[in-house]
């Protein structure tokens, strides 16, 4: 056990080393959302800050006025029986509207929160990204009420994606799907992280054991990574066939880099990801929720 | 009648060129007849094959459309057009689109054209005009001085369409319908103001486009006087004006707007003064704040004695509504700050919620955004208030804002060019509004 947690630090801090040796480290910041939210929560922390008790439900009268600031929780169910809303019956909607419709101040705060959250777990330094901006008991339960669900998508999306079976093969060619899949890997985890320490004991008992598997993963991508893209020393060049040589050629530390870099060159989906169902992205980027 | 003058200014001052200038669409239509023709009935023939073997797909079907092409124009398609029309920069199609139009002839460019309507790829001249478009929003650098006058003539076209276009809609909008009245309803009043809010910032855009279109015909009016055709140059002249309209039209909606917010901060203030519900009272107090600092605005650009509408003449105007602005505050002091909290944060909320960018799909901002604040604020807004994830919007058929979290994308953003079918989300689509370096930093 204890091989495993040394282990995983050891590659959670390789990653961060990819992310910082990353040329384009601008990223965080440029997403959209990260400023935004940011500002949103500053403004709101300091208006539940002012605020009474008796004024917080007035917030929210004036905020469900406007359907903009609704959105929809209940993602994760989407891949048994989402409805097509566009073709469903008023009583079908209505259902689905009441059972997963969110709005209210502090429903805006959790999402907002876990947006910021995910970026910062993605591509900052933060150990504990989520509980860095989830400190209110205000909306402690909204939010770990949307973690949940959208933690519960991105693991059964994950699970669903061919993309991600063969991004996990041994000796498949690093990429920039390699540095996204780690990325990605390594929300899932932060997600639950903070859902062990702050969710309900139910939830707890339904991912936790998640973890240990998507740690494997993780791992496993780095040794390939590792594997790839350490340099090789005269003998063992001599030692490996040519098919080795041509590939430890290919993959060196600047693919990475530029794994990092190229966001705004158009490119072309790469070779395994080709067929029905296999791309990482499919439908909306969470993988097969039917929409 | 502004209207009206506008697109006859427009149109005019395009159309109406020397005949060394005219690049002539429709002379390259009328060369190219019968090419085209039988470029159709093959089309047609491809059509009626795939119908009948009920095997091929639309691949093959492409493969075979471009395969009855000249070589010539495989070529043209092949490395430069197809890329750059699938690309998600405007820059490499205008630069392709430009070298076709100098290069070719005009058969050539209109079989070109026959082709990409045939792959699904719409008119590409318009397609240009409005990537040229895109591109001025995005304030990027579009060397117009640098266009030769026959592709000038080439896009001229959709531009003008454009502009007006804009100029239609905003006529039409509820703002610009005498008598003017401010909504009895908080939430109407609301969204009205939001709407005149988008529409500055479309404004601020189009103005843009105005200053490129009037650069172009500067173009023209070069070659007119190097042609010394005076009759011409004087017309062309003429019609530059075109701005000055835009201007002025731009200026009545400020004046509109200006009046309508006079009425509401009169408003707000009665309702601070009678202590009503807290609610209203949030309400008012923001509205107090918004409607002083947009007035603030206006009255430093305006003076009272050079305005056109009634209500704005009075010199007494400024002093009015600094008063119930005093009064407003006094009476407001315990919810001003936290109707400001909630709104600007609500706001903010809104924009990480349906902006989007440039890049990788709206996910992403430009590299300069880290050095420039304006280019960090800028972002696509939906024209129109947008529905939760949900709803299905009734013109579009989509889901707004089209996904449901951003973190399900932002995984992998380096990908997300590379999958603009796959992915449910629109980016920088044509419902947009505020730009990067345009966006007022003004709440509604």
């Amino acid at each position: 056990m204890s091989t495993h947690n040394t282990t995983t630090t050891t590659h959670v801090t390789t990653v961060r080393e990819l992310k910082v040796q990353g040329v384009n480290r601008t990223i965080p910041y440029r997403l959209v959302g990260s400023y935004e939210y940011g500002k949103c929560l500053e403004s709101f922390m300091q208006l539940i800050k002012i605020s009474t008790l008796d004024e917080l439900p007035v917030y929210d009268t004036i905020l469900n006025d406007r359907p903009e600031f609704t959105y929809f929780n209940g993602v994760s169910s989407a891949f048994n029986n989402f409805p097509n809303l566009a073709k469903a019956d008023e009583i079908t909607r209505t259902k689905f509207c009441d059972e997963y419709q969110k709005k209210g101040l502090r429903w805006m705060i959790a999402l907002a929160r876990i947006e910021l959250g995910s970026t910062m777990s993605m591509y900052g330094e933060s150990k504990t990204p989520f509980e860095s901006v989830a400190k209110t008991n205000y909306d402690m339960e909204a939010t770990m009420q949307v973690l949940s669900d959208d933690v519960t998508a991105h693991m059964k999306s994950l699970a669903l994606e061919e993309g991600f079976k063969k991004v996990i093969k041994r000796g498949r060619d690093i990429d920039t799907w390699t540095i996204a899949y780690l990325r990605r890997l390594k929300l899932i985890r932060d997600m639950l992280s903070t859902l062990g320490r702050f969710g309900d004991n139910t939830v707890k008992a339904k991912l936790g054991p998640y973890d240990k598997e998507l740690a494997k993963y993780e791992n496993r991508l780095m040794d390939e990574i590792e594997r790839q893209t350490q340099p090789k020393t005269f003998m063992q060049n001599n030692v490996t066939n040519r098919q080795t040589q041509t590939r430890a050629r290919r993959i060196s530390n600047k693919e990475i880099t530029d794994c990092e870099n190229v966001v705004s060159k158009p490119s072309t989906p790469s070779q395994p990801f080709d067929g029905p169902g296999g791309r990482p992205s499919d439908n909306n980027g969470s993988g097969g929720v039917a929409r | 009648m502004i209207k009206k003058c506008l697109s006859i200014g427009l149109a005019c001052c395009f159309l109406a060129v020397p005949s060394c200038l005219s690049y002539g669409k429709t002379q390259g239509k009328s060369d190219s007849q019968p090419a085209q023709e039988e470029l159709t009935k093959e089309l047609l023939k491809g059509v009626a094959e795939r119908a009948g073997e009920g095997k091929k797909t639309a691949d093959d079907w492409k493969v075979a459309a471009f395969n009855k092409l000249p070589r010539a124009v495989r070529l043209i398609c092949r490395k430069q057009l197809v890329p750059a029309l699938e690309s998600e920069s405007g820059i490499p199609l205008l630069n392709a689109v430009q070298s076709l139009v100098l290069k070719h002839p005009p058969a050539t460019v209109a079989a070109v054209e026959d082709y990409c309507r045939s792959i699904g790829h719409g008119v590409l001249s318009e397609r240009v005009s409005a990537e040229i478009i895109n591109l001025i929003n995005q304030r990027a650098p579009v060397q117009t001085k640098t266009w030769k006058p026959i592709f000038t003539q080439y896009i001229a076209a959709g531009l003008i369409e454009s502009i007006n276009s804009e100029m239609s809609d905003l006529n039409k909008h509820q703002l610009m319908q005498d008598p003017l009245e401010l909504p009895a309803d908080w939430r109407e009043a609301d969204q009205l103001f939001w709407e005149v809010h988008v529409w500055k910032n479309r404004f601020l855009n189009l103005d843009q486009v105005v200053r490129a279109t009037n650069g172009l015909n500067q173009q023209l009016l070069d070659a007119a006087k190097k042609a010394e055709d005076e009759n011409l140059v004087g017309e062309i002249t003429k019609r530059m004006m075109i701005g000055i309209a835009v201007r002025e039209k731009f200026e009545e909606m400020l004046q509109r707007e200006a009046e309508l917010r006079l009425v509401a901060l009169s408003k707000a203030e009665e309702i601070l003064r009678k202590k009503t519900s807290f609610k209203d009272r949030l309400n008012a107090a923001f509205a107090l704040e918004l409607h002083a600092g947009e007035l603030t605005q206006f009255f430093q650009a305006h003076k009272p004695e050079e305005l056109k509408r009634e209500k704005l003449k009075d010199p007494t105007i400024i002093d009015q509504g600094k008063q119930l602005v005093a009064s407003g505050r006094e009476h407001g002091k315990d919810v001003i700050e936290k109707a400001l909290l909630l709104r600007v944060g609500a706001h903010w909320w809104l924009r990480g919620r349906y902006g989007s960018s440039s890049l990788a799909h709206g996910l992403l901002k430009p590299e300069s955004a880290v050095q420039n604040q304006d280019v960090m604020f800028g972002l696509f807004m939906p024209k129109k208030r947008p529905k939760a994830i949900g709803d299905v919007d009734s013109e579009t058929g989509k889901l707004s804002p089209g996904y449901d979290r951003r973190h399900y994308f932002t995984w992998a953003v380096e990908r997300r060019d590379a999958f603009l079918d796959q992915s449910s989300y629109d980016g920088p689509s044509n419902s947009q509004t505020q730009t990067v370096g345009t966006a007022s930093d003004r709440f509604y």
